[in-house]
């Protein structure tokens, strides 16, 4: 780990009951970086990206976020990190169903204690930069996969996020959208400086990252040079 | 755009709010009843007391038994919030995503449940002063009332409210934390419940020997009272493992495949089953005990008005408490299925006749209720009304024949309940649960 670090996973073991998930994971993620992790169905690469956010504590090994370690932290102060330093996106999107899509993307400001008003102006300009304004006053049931991968994405970046982490965030989208959401999600971490780590089995996807981390059957190997 | 902790604490629902105010009017009426019985004084009592309150001797017992009633109550209470259990944790976990915080996701909860809990809690003292009406009064005839009218809870009346709310605001935590920890484990398996019920039904154990073994009538009565607390305490904290060990024992022999569906549920979520289980054991317990009294005041020639009032109003309160367990229990049976219905859906699909699903609502009801019922109902039927109590033959046969009826009772309360929410079980196994976003 260097100065230049922004995140350094190492060693990491984590097992659900008696099923091992990771057996010896360890990453490193630069500022501004891109990083594919790939591997098959029940790898371990979810169970990755949760540690990484400080979701969930491994059983063995460390994270740590410039320099903080997660097991320092109690699971109140994780929080607060992940919700001031990072964007996480998953699968099916994760919109609280009750709220709309503008007080969606505004909960990570309210809960930052950022005023309501310039919480929402804040939400509606990054519904507008993903192309779904017009939604801000639906509910996430009325709206389409794509459209709440999108809700999604402006959710993790409203706070201005140095790290997004993203698990198939296309997993549950047709090829067009899934096309069009990572384009979006590239364009959009991009702007904002972040670095992005995407844990994906889509060849596709992988390719368009700077670098290529491998999960088989809970360990990592580096796989492809740097883009 | 409307404030956050608004929104999330409405999303609860009306009809979850009003059970807990429900519930908690109850337990607060029947606390303010208990607290107005305690505070008799031991000398001439200016009204006529049903025989167990109006004696000092027996009173400690009647509060004791009032307290227990209000039980069912807290049960049910703890049973509301498990309904849409599956919906808290996919808006938990999406508010975690968003980035609440666990502490936020518990004071969300609190107040979710606090609020419903306070107004119930001081709607309780409408429900003291309805008791009072219904079981007070020259109406009572030689019986004699249950609730004191000259004695009321006094100052006693705002811990009791606050004590009431502040559970309802715990218990609302609680739900909160265990759904924002169910997010974080859902890929995962749950920890099984562990035995630590043995430890307060050893503390049982120890101070009924302290009971039994004389000292004076003081330490004597506390003795008692505070084992009858821990046994209850105990067998409600030992419930779980017990029903998940027998599901997974009942799982060994073949099983008609309703069984294996009922019983595998419970063995992955013992909770709600332990709890109505141990619930449905009191019941069956307090109601075979109550026949083998009637039994005994019965053949003793001269029955005591009062006594055989006191059993019935016991009676009377068990089987409420009976249909309000065996209900919720069903209740949250059906909704784990609707939480479930695309996997639900999927094997009907695939074959498995909707009439299965159906009955493994019955299945899972009676497999988590019968096997602590029937204890229950031994030990407060032949075992209580003969051996302790002593009596002959036509007793014995009495008291067996009140035992095998409660146990009926049981299963007919379990069976009538699953068939009125068979059609939200049906509804699980429609086909239009395959389809996908």
């Amino acid at each position: 780990m260097n100065s230049t670090t922004l995140l350094h996973a190492t060693g990491l073991q984590k097992s659900f009951g008696r099923t091992p998930a990771l057996r010896g994971a360890s990453l490193t993620v630069g500022p501004r970086e891109r990083v594919a992790v790939r591997g098959r169905s029940g790898s371990g690469k979810s169970t990755l990206l949760l540690c990484l956010a400080g979701v969930l504590l491994p059983d063995a090994g460390g994270v740590t976020y410039l320099g903080r370690r997660y097991d320092a932290m109690t699971a109140d102060e994780r929080a607060r990190l992940r919700r001031r330093e990072m964007g996480l996106v998953l699968q099916h999107g994760q919109l609280v169903p009750e709220l709309t899509v503008l007080e969606n993307v505004a909960l990570p400001l309210l809960l930052e204690k950022v005023e309501r008003s310039s919480a929402a102006l804040l939400a509606h300009e990054w519904l507008a930069r993903l192309g779904v304004a017009e939604l801000a006053d639906a509910r996430p049931a009325e709206i389409s996969g794509g459209q709440a991968q999108r809700a999604a994405i402006a959710r993790a970046l409203v706070t201005g996020p140095q790290l997004v982490l993203a698990d198939e965030p296309t997993g549950s989208l047709d090829t067009v959208g899934a096309d069009e959401v990572m384009a979006v999600l590239l364009e959009a971490t991009r702007s904002c400086d972040a670095a992005l780590v995407v844990v994906t089995h889509d060849n596709r996807v992988a390719a368009r990252m700077d670098r290529e981390v491998s999960v088989e059957d809970g360990s990592t190997e580096p796989a492809g040079a740097l883009r | 755009m409307r404030p956050l902790w608004l929104v999330v604490v409405r999303t609860g629902g009306i009809g979850r709010a009003a059970t807990v105010a429900v519930c908690t009017a109850f337990t607060s009426g029947l606390l303010l009843v208990a607290v107005s019985v305690l505070r008799l004084g031991s000398g001439s009592i200016p009204e006529r007391l049903l025989a167990p309150i109006a004696d000092p001797g027996t009173r400690g017992g009647a509060v004791l038994g009032i307290v227990l009633a209000a039980l069912p109550f807290l049960l049910l209470l703890d049973q509301s919030l498990r309904l849409g259990a599956g919906e808290r944790e996919r808006r938990f976990g999406a508010l975690a995503v968003g980035g609440a915080a666990p502490a936020d996701l518990r004071r969300w909860g609190a107040i979710e449940v606090g609020v419903p809990a306070a107004v119930g809690a001081v709607g309780g003292l409408l429900v003291h002063g309805g008791l009072r009406l219904l079981l007070s009064g020259p109406h009572m005839g030689r019986v004699g009332s249950v609730v004191p009218e000259q004695t009321g809870p006094g100052w006693w009346t705002v811990p009791v409210l606050l004590t009431v709310a502040a559970y309802g605001a715990w218990a609302g935590r609680r739900a909160a934390a265990r759904a924002a920890d169910s997010w974080l484990v859902s890929r995962g398996l749950r920890r099984p419940p562990r035995p630590w019920g043995f430890i307060p039904l050893a503390g049982a154990l120890v101070l009924a020997l302290v009971s039994f073994g004389g000292g004076g009538r003081t330490v004597t009565t506390a003795a008692l009272l505070a084992a009858i607390v821990l046994l209850v305490v105990g067998a409600a904290s030992l419930a779980p493992w017990l029903v998940r060990r027998s599901a997974l024992r009942a799982l060994h022999r073949p099983r008609h495949p309703a069984a294996v569906l009922g019983l595998r549920r419970i063995a992955a979520d013992p909770g709600p089953a332990a709890r109505a289980g141990a619930a449905t054991g009191a019941v069956a317990l307090a109601l075979a005990t109550v026949l083998s009294l009637v039994v005994d005041t019965r053949s003793s020639g001269d029955p005591d008005v009062g006594l055989v009032a006191s059993l019935v109003t016991v009676g009377l309160v068990a089987g409420v408490a009976l249909l309000l367990v065996c209900g919720s229990l069903v209740v949250h049976a059906v909704e784990v299925l609707t939480d479930r219905r695309r996997s639900v859906a999927a094997i009907v699909a695939g074959g498995v006749p909707a009439s299965v699903v159906r009955r493994s609502v019955r299945a899972e009801a009676l497999a988590a209720t019968l096997p602590l019922a029937v204890p229950g109902a031994l030990l407060g039927g032949p075992v209580y009304g003969w051996l302790l109590a002593g009596g002959g033959l036509v007793e014995l046969l009495l008291v067996t024949v009140g035992a095998a009826a409660v146990v009926a009772l049981v299963a007919l309360a379990v069976v009538l309940a699953a068939r009125l929410v068979g059609p939200l079980a049906d509804a699980a196994t429609d086909p239009v649960n395959l389809r996908t976003a």
